[in-house]
């Protein structure tokens, strides 16, 4: 069988360039013990099978995860079928829509309302990068507002592939990935451009 | 239906004939081109005598090259008649920023949106108005994006919330918004000419 | 973080005298864009004197996408995949609304032929049941009747299923394109929809059975958000909200377009303006919506599902491969496009939730010059201060779910 199945799933992130963070529970002599592995393991296990979406449909994208919520395609058997409303008990945004300028300063104080450990899912490809809008009145992509883990392609995406961009983050919870960098703090990082160092 | 809008029109122009500057009919639709002052006038004969008792919608269009610069546009639907009827009216000198309609929301209460829509989109000033305000873009949007000569990308706002890189380690990140398009990377060679203090979306002087 | 300070502009000042002698505290609470209950991204800036909304000012502007100037932008093929996004309910409601205007413009009208007029129909008729399966289910999901959720999405699925057996897409297919069809049906079509039609009218009696004779839910309806049918004209609303106030206006018997004049079927009118009578009406329309369905499936006619005008319809695939002037054709057509005359036109349909217009301008170039959109759940924002002041804190709720909104449609 050397023709691979296209349905297959295919690795999303690398194995290397990914950082992964430390177990940081109960160091003893400079060493995590077995059982505190096995504890923290159990607890991620736990984060990432009962993660709570904030609602924060905005716009077509919302329906599919409406769908995914009802009953043909549960999301409720990935454990995260708690769609809190207040952002105050919910650890995963699933910003599934198009983020116009307008709404950008709430996306992002919903954001800052989450506590922490929290995960974005940007859903669609509006709010990946833009989608169909490349104009005046959408931000080109939610990541400039709020670091996102996981990006699902899709106009709108079928809420199967939400499912998978849910497994996704699971897997990526399982495995210590830590959340990339806020865009909205200073990273101190110098970029070049083509026109020296202002770009 | 067609008959009852062609009857109207030959009834407004018998009694407004000052009032009209032409009337067209184009795919069965009709269409009367008023003169900005006689607006409310005709709005309130149609709604008391005609029974244009629906407005549909209040729009603008755009004319960039043209004087007057910007047609504002009334769509009217009669239920008793079952008839529809399309009102223009041309407005807006070359070189004036704020052109000014009187408003029609004391006829149509339904037009107070409209017009604040037309009015954050285009800038046309309706006099009269109970709250001219924005709607749809932010409060504090100073331009007036549907008109021509505003760029399909928009201007590069220095804003903290959502311009900017994305800084990850390995990739550099995407570029400005605005590089998208041979028009927008134009925008982009004219920086120098932007302040730090100046209105978006306007040029320096 | 720009503090949006409209409240100062308009409120009513808190701890003012409202009635007489007697000092009133008023409190302003916002409602604000990220809400269960609000149907979208709507903000709603509430003045209360206890639990009575003394001013309700909606706010909104929070999902405008700019789909007009960015129309302006494309090529009349390419923008059509606009209108999609807009009420996203309904997406095929608006690209027959959209295409309809298009083809008044080109002057092809009498070209469409029967079999596309009534696969427009049907695929029209269904989407507004799926629209109104949604609505239905946010409505009872908002005032606390969670399983109703659950079933009308459950049906949904299968109209979706047949959205997904002709054109490959779940939501936004653009399969009304001006000049006809994107594709023909395939032969699997008319099993599915008659899959859903089998079982839909028994579904519904379900949901009569749950809701309409229920004590708690026509208690938490009736006579609230009531509407009367002047303010309802003078203000714009149309669809079910002007029907539910006591008018009978429906665009598919007055203007009939698309060939609805060969259908039967009523329209469902209301009597008191209220939420209940808004519901009734939706529910009944769901029904009617099925008997064209079957009037369509039972009487489809054979024929082509594009115009064969050159200036509009691309050539058959397979003529590509062989002709250089085909191939030249459909280079032309989905580089440049079609070019219609200059003029303007202002199309009416009855979307799902009222009266949706296009307005179209063209100054001859392959472009449209200006496309405006009239949504009806912009019109229908308008009277819902009307509703709920007066009113309770807990009807704000009832009312916004029985309006419909889309904010995708209120904001463009």
């Amino acid at each position: 069988m050397g023709v691979k199945n296209p349905w297959e799933p295919v690795q999303t992130f690398s194995n290397t360039q990914t950082p992964r963070l430390k177990r940081e529970l109960h160091v003893k002599n400079g060493e995590a013990g077995i059982l505190t592995t096995q504890v923290s393991k159990l607890i991620d296990w736990g984060r990432s099978s009962s993660l709570w979406p904030a609602t924060f449909g905005l716009a077509c994208c919302a329906i599919e995860m409406m769908s995914a919520s009802a009953d043909r395609f549960d999301i409720s058997r990935f454990g995260a079928e708690v769609f809190r409303a207040s952002p105050r008990q919910a650890d995963l945004m699933i910003v599934a829509g198009r983020c116009s300028i307008k709404m950008a300063p709430i996306l992002r104080q919903i954001y800052e309302q989450m506590p922490d450990p929290k995960w974005v899912i940007a859903m669609g490809a509006c709010a990946s990068c833009g989608g169909v809008f490349n104009n005046y009145a959408i931000v080109q992509g939610v990541d400039k507002i709020v670091p996102v883990d996981v990006f699902i392609p899709g106009c709108p995406p079928t809420p199967e592939m939400l499912l998978f961009g849910l497994n996704e983050l699971q897997r990526k919870i399982r495995e210590r990935i830590p959340n990339p960098p806020d865009p909205q703090k200073a990273s101190g990082l110098k970029l070049q451009g083509p026109i020296g160092e202002e770009l | 239906m067609a008959i009852k809008a062609t009857a109207t029109v030959a009834m407004v122009r018998e009694k407004f004939p000052q009032a009209v500057v032409e009337t067209v009919n184009f795919r069965g639709e009709e269409t009367i081109v008023l003169l900005p002052e006689h607006l409310v006038t005709v709005c309130s004969y149609l709604l008391k005598t005609q029974q244009y008792t629906f407005l549909s919608s209040v729009t603008a269009v755009d004319w960039l090259e043209s004087d007057p610069r910007y047609d504002v546009i009334y769509h009217l639907l009669s239920i008793p008649n079952q008839s529809e009827l399309r009102l223009k009216v041309r407005v807006g000198k070359p070189g004036e920023e704020h052109p000014s309609v009187p408003t029609v929301s004391g006829v149509w209460p339904g037009a107070n949106w409209y017009e604040r829509e037309v009015y954050d989109l285009f800038g046309i000033i309706f006099s009269g108005h109970p709250d001219l305000r924005r709607i749809l873009m932010p409060m504090d949007w100073t331009t007036h994006p549907l008109r021509k000569d505003y760029p399909l990308t928009g201007f590069d706002l220095p804003e903290p919330h959502w311009g900017g890189q994305v800084p990850y380690d390995t990739d550099p990140g995407v570029g400005s918004q605005t590089m998208r398009t041979p028009y927008s990377r134009e925008l982009n060679e004219r920086r120098s000419k932007v302040t730090e203090n100046q209105e978006p979306g306007t040029e320096r002087k | 973080m720009q503090k949006q300070d409209i409240e100062t502009q308009y409120i009513i000042e808190d701890s003012q005298d409202l009635e007489d002698g007697k000092r009133v505290d008023t409190m302003t609470i916002n409602m604000g864009p990220q809400h269960p209950s609000t149907h979208g991204v709507l903000r709603l800036i509430l003045t209360i004197n206890g639990e009575t909304v003394v001013k309700a000012v909606p706010d909104i502007g929070f999902l405008h996408t700019g789909i007009e100037k960015t129309a302006e932008a494309k090529t009349y093929n390419q923008a059509l995949v606009l209108t999609d996004r807009m009420d996203y309910l309904s997406p095929l409601n608006s690209n027959l609304g959209y295409s309809l205007a298009v083809e008044k413009l080109l002057g092809i009208e009498d070209e469409i032929t029967d079999k596309i007029k009534y696969v427009r129909v049907l695929l029209a008729e269904l989407q507004r049941i799926s629209s109104h399966l949604v609505w239905l289910g946010t409505h009872a999901l908002d005032l606390g009747a969670m399983s109703v959720f659950l079933y009308c999405f459950r049906e949904r699925e299968m109209i979706l299923d047949v959205f997904e057996e002709i054109s490959g897409v779940r939501m936004m297919t653009s399969f009304i394109c001006p000049g006809g069809l994107q594709a023909d049906l395939t032969p699997a079509f008319d099993g599915k929809v008659r899959a859903f039609t089998s079982i839909f009218l028994d579904r519904l009696r379900d949901y009569h059975d749950l809701l309409t004779n229920n004590q708690i839910w026509m208690e938490r309806t009736k006579g609230i958000g009531v509407l009367s049918a002047k303010d309802a004209i003078a203000y714009g609303a149309s669809g079910p909200v002007l029907r539910g106030s006591n008018v009978v206006w429906d665009i598919r018997k007055v203007f009939p377009y698309s060939g609805y004049e060969k259908f039967e079927f009523d329209i469902p009118v209301g009597t008191n303006g209220d939420v209940y009578d808004r519901y009734l009406v939706r529910m009944l329309e769901m029904e009617e919506s099925l008997k064209i369905v079957d009037q369509a499936l039972e009487g489809m006619p054979e024929g082509a599902y594009r115009v064969s005008n050159p200036k509009v319809a691309p050539p058959p695939k397979w003529q590509i491969t062989g002709s250089m002037e085909a191939l030249i054709h459909h280079f032309k057509l989905y580089t440049e496009g079609y070019r219609p005359p200059k003029g303007e036109v202002f199309v009416r349909t009855e979307a799902p939730k009222g009266e949706l217009g296009f307005y179209i301008v063209s100054d001859g170039t392959a472009k449209p010059y200006r496309m405006h959109v009239r949504a009806p759940s912009f019109a229908n924002l308008e009277v819902l201060p009307l509703m709920i002041e007066g009113g309770f804190l807990a009807d704000v709720v009832a009312s916004i779910g029985s309006i419909d909104i889309v904010l995708g449609e209120v904001d463009r």
